[in-house]
């Protein structure tokens, strides 16, 4: 079996990305159930924060590509 | 490609994913071949993605001088109306909706990056053609516009002391603040490499995932002519199919990566031109 270590690396740091992304999901869609009229607010800031958690999942991609 | 046809699709991959890799490089038309990532200073010049990069301007100030043209209090088609829409849009959750303070004077420099991003993006979805935001240079001289813009305008709202000062937000114990100046600082350093990153890295990743499942329909539909089981034929249209889906998908990817950079512009010139954020 061959393959390389680093695309391991990288999914170990999606892994925090991933629950990172789950969490402000739950919650959002939580607080848009208890307050509807939030909802336009609630979705710049829910795509502003899984953009921020994104960059960690993606500074492993890019790692990841530099051998 | 002919000799991996005779082993069994999904091996063949593997020798196949490094041709795709090869063919998203840029290619500097001077002869040279860079690498995506890594930015080497020896090699400058105009590659593919530089000159897509120039024809999405283009495109984005043709369809801005149309829209200009056709202006009106009541704009009169279906076209105009779309697009209306489409800067209202921008206009309102980009710029109103973040920016606290003269929100007017920065929304031409935000609604200029949405639109050049975006047609950016989807001149890349052509097939034949590529992003010009595909490549880590193209999308960090984005980035570092943004850097040097929101620090000028951060210096000229507080001046040298008071910007530098102003990283910190108020009300912490004295003896923390030190460290989270420092946290601060070299965050708002960061910055330009996670939102040139960001863009680059999501063009790049969506057309690797599109160009695989594109070789395994390639693969799956010769592997019998090759003498593999004629089963592999009948899996060739499901990759189809996901390559559709993924195509479709990327639509959708292109136009929120071009929100999110204009939007992540908008928070950071709001940071730096804020009193205590």
């Amino acid at each position: 079996m061959t393959g390389s270590l680093s695309v391991i690396g990288y999914g170990l740091g999606v892994l925090g990305a991933g629950v990172g992304i789950g969490l402000v999901g739950a919650f959002t869609t939580q607080s848009m159930a208890r307050q509807p009229e939030m909802s336009g607010a609630l979705q710049t800031l829910f795509i502003l924060t899984v953009a921020f958690i994104e960059a960690l999942a993606l500074l492993g991609f890019v790692l990841a590509l530099i051998k | 490609m002919s000799a991996a046809a005779s082993e069994a699709p999904l091996k063949a991959l593997v020798g196949e994913v490094e041709h795709l890799l090869g063919s998203l490089d840029p290619n500097v038309i001077t002869g040279d071949k860079a690498h995506p990532v890594k930015m080497l200073w020896n090699q400058v010049g105009v590659s593919t993605y530089l000159v897509f990069f120039l024809l999405a301007a283009l495109i984005t100030l043709l369809i801005v001088f149309w829209g200009k043209k056709h202006m009106a209090p009541v704009p009169k088609g279906r076209a105009i109306n779309a697009f209306e829409l489409v800067v209202e849009f921008a206009r309102s959750s980009l710029v109103d909706g973040v920016i606290h303070k003269d929100a007017a004077k920065y929304a031409p420099t935000i609604l200029t990056f949405f639109f050049f991003i975006l047609v950016n993006n989807l001149l890349g979805l052509i097939p034949g053609c590529k992003p010009g935001t595909g490549t880590i240079s193209g999308t960090a001289a984005l980035a570092i516009i943004v850097f040097i813009y929101f620090t000028f305008l951060g210096l000229k709202e507080k001046g040298g002391l008071g910007y530098l000062a102003g990283l910190v937000p108020h009300g912490l114990p004295k003896w923390v603040v030190p460290f989270v100046w420092l946290v601060e600082f070299v965050s708002m350093l960061m910055k330009p490499i996670t939102h040139a990153l960001r863009l680059f890295a999501n063009m790049y990743a969506g057309h690797i995932i599109m160009g695989i499942f594109a070789i395994l329909t390639q693969l799956f539909i010769v592997a019998p002519f090759a003498g593999q089981s004629w089963a592999n034929a009948l899996a060739s249209p499901v990759w189809f199919l996901l390559l559709i889906v993924m195509y479709c998908m990327e639509f959708v990817v292109a136009a929120i990566q071009a929100y999110v950079f204009a939007l992540l512009a908008a928070v950071y010139i709001n940071q730096a031109i804020s009193d205590g954020h």
